[in-house]
């Protein structure tokens, strides 16, 4: 059998298989709003575990990181440390936003920001922000897969057709089993990625170069601008180091897919369990990468596209067999991300727009019904984003992760208690001027000081928002101290003393 | 804040207790170790090389360790 047959057949093989977990987390389906959109608040540790770092990882970290070491060196084991701070926020804010949404019903994190701010103006700029910075994933995910694809069937399959029939895969079995069909494949696609990586990765250590001692002793004899700092093309400077690590911990978690985990979980208990254990998983995960990028600079060096460095070795060096199961824990790396943000956006859009302004009295079955058509319409929007390039998506998917963080200081203000809450105008203020910031620090002048533009924008973000607030209305004091009074008491106890 | 009370709230910016003080400033230290200007200043170099790994690797390989045993330090701890 051709090694393009076995490569290509194994795709298909796990597809099937997350279509049949679809089928089956729809016959455990209740005609429950709260079911389909957040597997009714009763996620527990195991599926909550293998579903945040199967969400956390995208397309990015098994075939981008790869590229990243290939190109800029060990600098980039400075996911390390993101990874690691991705656990210490989920530990200490995801509890709280756990308790908040389980307490008073909050379904997305416009819910919690428009009742604590009183304001619906705080809905729509949540939703809108949740959308667009995170809708354009979908498309760096479709054409990961597409060209995932591609690579495997030695481009016999083309690429847009690739692309629509892994979004239609995943699309299906959302519409199928809503978030439980989500959780139920990301625990396949997450022990599946991991295990991807690390075989291949230690399979294609030993077969160029015996072992991964041999490969470190060849990098410092051949290669030694990608050992040290800032890297061979001067990327990873201080202020680089300091905004990778901020950006994509708060930036990623504080995403809608990722609030949502939060939200569903069973007790505080499995999330705090999560925020102590999971950057096990998310860090180990660039211990092989940093292998693939760093034997790919020795052995095919120069390429111009450096992402490809994984599958191109793979294709070279593995079996057929192995690169087809490796090539699928790729695919299963972008679709748990894909199929997370189809749903988190289905259900913004549900929640925060349908149910909210155009039909409040909805039944949950309608609810659901307008989910499923919802995931119809984006799926759409994906295809199409996927099969078409323009300077605008690249310029939103560029500030993704700092564009989401921008709502970091309106969450902490409602899961952190201080003496001054943030008010409703200093929140708007803060998140426009924020995005402004962003804007200018990305694109028209580009992380000015080495600093990561992101971090210019929450700096500008926080200091607004503090400074509208103190000439602006606070937010309620009855909503202030319900919501607070409940967070003091579920920290600390009823004394406060603890 | 223009005409509104304020009820005196306790913030929760900073914990309270000793372990959650303790693990908190522990924490931060230990991630200020793989920060700027640490990082750049002490480990960025090849040489000695540990374990067969150049030295900024094993630094911050280390580092992260002791990051996650300190999660999971708290963990233990019910903090």
């Amino acid at each position: 059998m051709e090694p393009w047959v076995v490569a290509t057949s194994l795709i298909f093989a796990y597809l099937l298989v997350t279509l049949a977990i679809g089928v089956v987390a729809n016959r455990r389906l209740s005609a429950n709003a709260e079911d389909f959109l957040l597997y009714g608040r009763r996620a527990g540790p195991v599926v909550l575990y293998l579903t945040m770092v199967a969400t956390y990882h995208s397309a990015f970290a098994f075939l981008g990181s790869g590229g990243f070491f290939y190109t800029h060196g060990i600098g980039f084991w400075v996911a390390g440390c993101w990874t690691i701070l991705v656990g210490a926020i989920t530990y200490t804010l995801g509890t709280r936003i756990w308790f908040v949404g389980k307490q008073f019903g909050y379904v997305t994190p416009a819910d919690m920001l428009a009742d604590f701010y009183g304001s619906e103006a705080i809905r729509v700029v949540a939703a809108v922000v949740s959308i667009v910075f995170t809708i354009l994933y979908i498309q760096v995910q479709a054409q990961g897969l597409g060209y995932i694809l591609s690579v495997a069937s030695g481009d016999r399959i083309p690429f847009a057709l690739g692309t629509a029939i892994l979004l239609v895969v995943a699309a299906t079995y959302l519409m199928l089993g809503g978030l439980r069909a989500v959780y139920w494949t990301d625990v396949l696609q997450g022990i599946w990625m991991y295990v991807a990586v690390w075989v291949g990765a230690l399979v294609l250590t030993v077969r160029l170069f015996g072992n991964p001692l041999e490969l470190w002793r060849r990098v410092v004899a051949e290669r030694p601008d990608l050992l040290t700092l800032p890297g061979p093309e001067g990327f990873f400077g201080p202020g680089m180091w300091f905004g990778m690590t901020m950006v994509l911990s708060f930036g990623v978690v504080l995403q809608p897919h990722m609030l949502i985990r939060f939200f569903s979980a069973d007790s505080a208990r499995t999330v705090k369990l999560l925020g102590a254990t999971t950057p096990l998983y998310l860090a180990s995960l660039y211990v092989p990468a940093a292998l693939v990028g760093l034997a790919g600079a020795l052995a095919m060096p120069g390429l111009e596209v450096p992402d490809r460095i994984f599958p191109l070795l793979l294709v070279e060096y593995a079996p057929a067999w192995l690169t087809g199961l490796i090539l699928a824990g790729a695919t299963a790396a972008a679709m748990s991300t894909l199929d997370s943000i189809l749903h988190s956006n289905m259900t913004v859009l549900t929640r925060d727009v349908y149910q909210r302004y155009i039909n409040p009295q909805a039944s949950e079955q309608r609810v659901v019904s307008v989910g499923r058509l919802v995931v119809v319409a984006l799926l759409v929007v994906a295809f199409v984003m996927s099969v078409s390039s323009s300077e605008l998506l690249v310029v939103v998917i560029t500030m993704s992760a700092a564009g989401a963080m921008q709502l970091m200081p309106g969450i902490c203000a409602v899961c952190l208690p201080a003496r001054r809450p943030l008010s409703k105008a200093g929140v708007l203020w803060g998140v426009a001027t924020g995005l402004v910031t962003l804007y200018a620090t990305t694109l028209v002048w580009p992380h000015p000081l080495g600093m990561h533009g992101g971090i210019w924008a929450l700096g500008v973000n926080w200091l607004v928002a503090w400074v509208a607030t103190w000439f602006s209305a606070a937010p309620d004091d009855r909503t202030v101290e319900r919501v607070h009074g409940a967070l003091e008491e579920f920290i600390y106890g009823e004394d406060g003393a603890a | 804040m223009k005409g509104v009370s304020e009820p005196r709230r306790r913030s929760h910016w900073w914990p309270r207790t000793l372990r959650g003080k303790v693990a908190t400033v522990g924490f931060l230290g230990t991630l200020a170790l793989a920060q700027p200007p640490i990082v750049f200043a002490f480990a960025n170099r090849i040489d000695p090389l540990v374990a067969g790994v150049p030295f900024l690797y094993a630094y911050l390989t280390g580092v992260y360790v002791l990051l996650l045993a300190l999660l999971l330090l708290v963990w233990r701890w019910r903090l």
